[in-house]
């Protein structure tokens, strides 16, 4: 495409150069008729004759006004020239800018380098990436051993975790072929370098040979000419992504889009996974929008699920089918908030009833393909029953959820439930995993294979929260509805 | 574009020749402006000489930024628009006279031909006007967005669009 694109341009800028008339002799004869009429009315000053060149008289009668030059001037002059290009290329082997070297995950951090592969110069483009950099001087040093500090430094501050483990590098260098290499021989080497951490990275990797082009787009957008880069062929990819959402989400975010809409990026070259691991999961997130309405998943039709993204976060996007009415949900995928319902009729209403006569009842089977779901589902209809009021109205219902920090209480049997209610029950993997560190007295960003899992046992519904600080391994089980520590362990 | 400021702010001093040496550097970009809003060449040929009239007189005025190319363009720009405005769509015919005469001709200079034929016919007129400032004066896409008042996300986003409907174009065309 590159190489078409310049064609074109060029072929274009030809054609437009053979088409292009010759007005310049009408221009001036408007333009003497102009001053002319000028003159008539002011009386100023005489009109300059643009026909006489003053300038070239006064270039010709330079020679005569310049000093005599020395005589040992004129002998060193050839000596001092040699002297200059030799310099001139040593300098332009050691001090020019071969290819620019860039990592995104958040942190963002550029490396120019020479030929000899020396950092010339570090340039962290946002605060995490001063962060990440912190005292180092990585000036002068070889790429590689930079490379390995700053990938280093970004799993040990946690900008690289089992939760965010993607990485990735832009090379932008004018040499196609040189710039090829080395983009795969760092993709490598950081693969490596993360699987010593005991992290299963996922890696994109680019070449770029426009690099002022995208510096100019991520001037706009405030990120990185790398990530810019990206984001362009991913809007190539998919017009669905705009570049103004697109920007907003991290690295990692970006490579769950590209995997979940299973885009192939022509320049970008993909190794491993992106991590949902601060997720709640996609079939936890059916089941929050199956329970808000009340049914289990065995009457589901037509299911379809995507992301979608808002303010930099992504959300679930769960589109089915009950009976004749179409629901979308749109569902955090971090905390499980419910962010927006729609449905093509009216919401059903989630009552109890004392008489079970007063109520149509709906049956909820527990042949389900999603077990979870079903075995959820069918344990809520045990307090629950839903009416078929709702059905009739043929009205289009838009709730958009403002998502609470704070648990909601667990539903009262004798209560209207509305579908925010019901949707609030769950305080969301993140919240829970948030309660277990203060708890422990830790930051996130300490933490190691941590692993979050969604768990019912005996009708309650729990998040096992298990992760590791140092050498002292954590597990603890926090109440999914009011966020309340169940049980924790704590083994140094 | 240093080069350009120096022509204006000779202009200015009263400097005529100046405008032999700013016409011989920017004309292809200002004929280029007009063509894709205007899409005929006597139109655009009528633009061209008021660009100039019109930098000429509002060279005094003129204060240096950095920018002078985009200055002229949108005065460039502003003419065609007035003429676009001035006459009914139907009084601005699709020119296609420098469509090669057949299918037979594949030199160098008719190819050409034949790729601003395609963007005259094929793109829109935002679309056009992207791609002649791209491909002619080498300008930024921020500059450009600048110049068209437009967001660079879509000039970018046009930019790219118009390139692959070009291409493909030309290749069905070259079948």
């Amino acid at each position: 495409m590159s190489d078409n694109k310049h064609i074109i341009e060029n072929r274009l800028k030809r054609a437009v150069e053979e088409a292009t008339p010759d007005v310049l002799s009408n221009v001036l004869k408007q333009i003497e008729t102009e001053q002319v009429v000028l003159t008539a009315k002011t009386a100023a000053a005489p009109v300059t004759d643009y026909i006489v060149d003053e300038s070239s008289e006064q270039i010709t009668a330079l020679p005569a006004q310049r000093p005599r030059s020395w005589v040992w001037f004129k002998a060193i002059v050839p000596v001092a020239a040699a002297l200059m290009i030799a310099l001139s290329f040593w300098l332009s082997l050691n001090y020019s800018t071969q290819a620019v070297v860039a990592f995104d995950v958040n942190p963002s951090i550029e490396l120019s380098i020479n030929r000899s592969e020396k950092i010339l110069k570090v340039n962290p483009r946002n605060s995490e990436a001063d962060a990440v950099i912190g005292d180092m001087v990585l000036k002068g040093i070889d790429l590689d051993v930079a490379v390995n500090a700053l990938v280093g430094s970004m799993v040990q501050k946690g900008y690289l975790s089992e939760i965010n483990n993607s990485i990735l590098i832009t090379v932008s260098s004018e040499d196609q072929a040189k710039g090829e290499q080395m983009q795969n021989r760092l993709a490598g080497e950081i693969d490596s370098l993360l699987r010593s951490f005991s992290l299963d990275g996922a890696i994109l990797s680019q070449v770029s040979t426009e690099y002022d082009y995208y510096a100019e787009l991520a001037e706009q957008y405030g990120i990185s000419p790398g990530k810019a880069a990206l984001i362009e062929q991913l809007v190539q990819a998919d017009p669905t992504i705009t570049y103004d959402d697109a920007s907003l989400l991290s690295i990692n975010d970006l490579n769950i889009l590209i995997e979940a809409r299973r885009h192939q990026l022509a320049k970008v070259d993909i190794s491993g996974h992106s991590s949902t691991k601060a997720f709640i999961g996609i079939e936890h997130a059916k089941l929050i929008a199956f329970m808000n309405v009340g049914y289990s998943g065995a009457e589901v039709k037509d299911l379809k699920t995507d992301y979608g993204y808002v303010d930099g976060k992504l959300y679930y996007k769960i589109d089915f089918q009950i009976n004749d009415l179409f629901f979308k949900y749109e569902i955090d995928a971090g905390t499980g908030d419910i962010l927006k319902v729609e449905s093509e009729r009216e919401l059903p209403s989630v009552t109890t009833y004392d008489d079970e006569d007063k109520a149509q009842k709906t049956t909820i089977a527990s042949t389900a393909t999603d077990t979870t779901a079903a075995t959820t589902a069918k344990t809520t209809a045990k307090t629950t029953e839903v009416t078929a009021a709702a059905t009739t109205a043929k009205t289009t219902d838009t709730t958009r959820h403002t998502p609470s920090p704070s648990p909601s209480p667990s539903p009262s049997p004798s209560t209207t439930l509305s579908p925010k209610a019901t949707a609030r029950q769950y305080i969301g993997a993140r919240e829970a995993e948030n309660i277990a560190f203060r708890h422990a007295g830790v930051n996130r960003s300490e933490v190691r294979d941590l692993d979050t899992e969604f768990e019912r046992d005996d009708g309650k519904s729990y998040y096992e929260v298990e992760f590791e600080v140092g050498d002292t391994e954590y597990e603890y089980e926090i109440d999914a509805i009011s966020g309340k520590i169940l049980d924790y362990d704590i083994d140094d | 574009m240093q080069e350009i400021e120096n022509h204006i702010s000779e202009l200015a001093n009263g400097d005529i020749s100046a405008m032999e040496r700013l016409y011989a550097r920017t004309k292809t970009a200002v004929y280029g402006m007009a063509l894709s809003i205007l899409r005929n060449s006597h139109d655009a040929e009528d633009v061209m000489q008021d660009t100039y009239l019109r930098v000429y007189e509002g060279s005094p005025n003129y204060q240096a930024k950095g920018k002078p190319m985009a200055w002229i363009l949108r005065i460039t720009r502003n003419l065609s628009l007035d003429i676009v405005r001035s006459k009914p769509a139907k009084e601005l015919p699709l020119e296609t006279e420098w469509l090669p005469d057949d299918g037979s001709d594949f030199s160098e200079s008719s190819l050409d031909k034949l790729v601003l034929q395609v963007v005259i016919s094929q793109l829109d007129e935002q679309e056009r006007q992207i791609v002649m400032l791209h491909s002619i004066e080498r300008l930024k896409h921020r500059e450009i967005a600048e110049i068209l008042e437009i967001p660079l996300g879509t000039a970018l986003s046009k930019y790219h669009r118009s390139l692959t409907k070009l291409r493909k174009l030309l290749e069905e065309r070259s079948k």
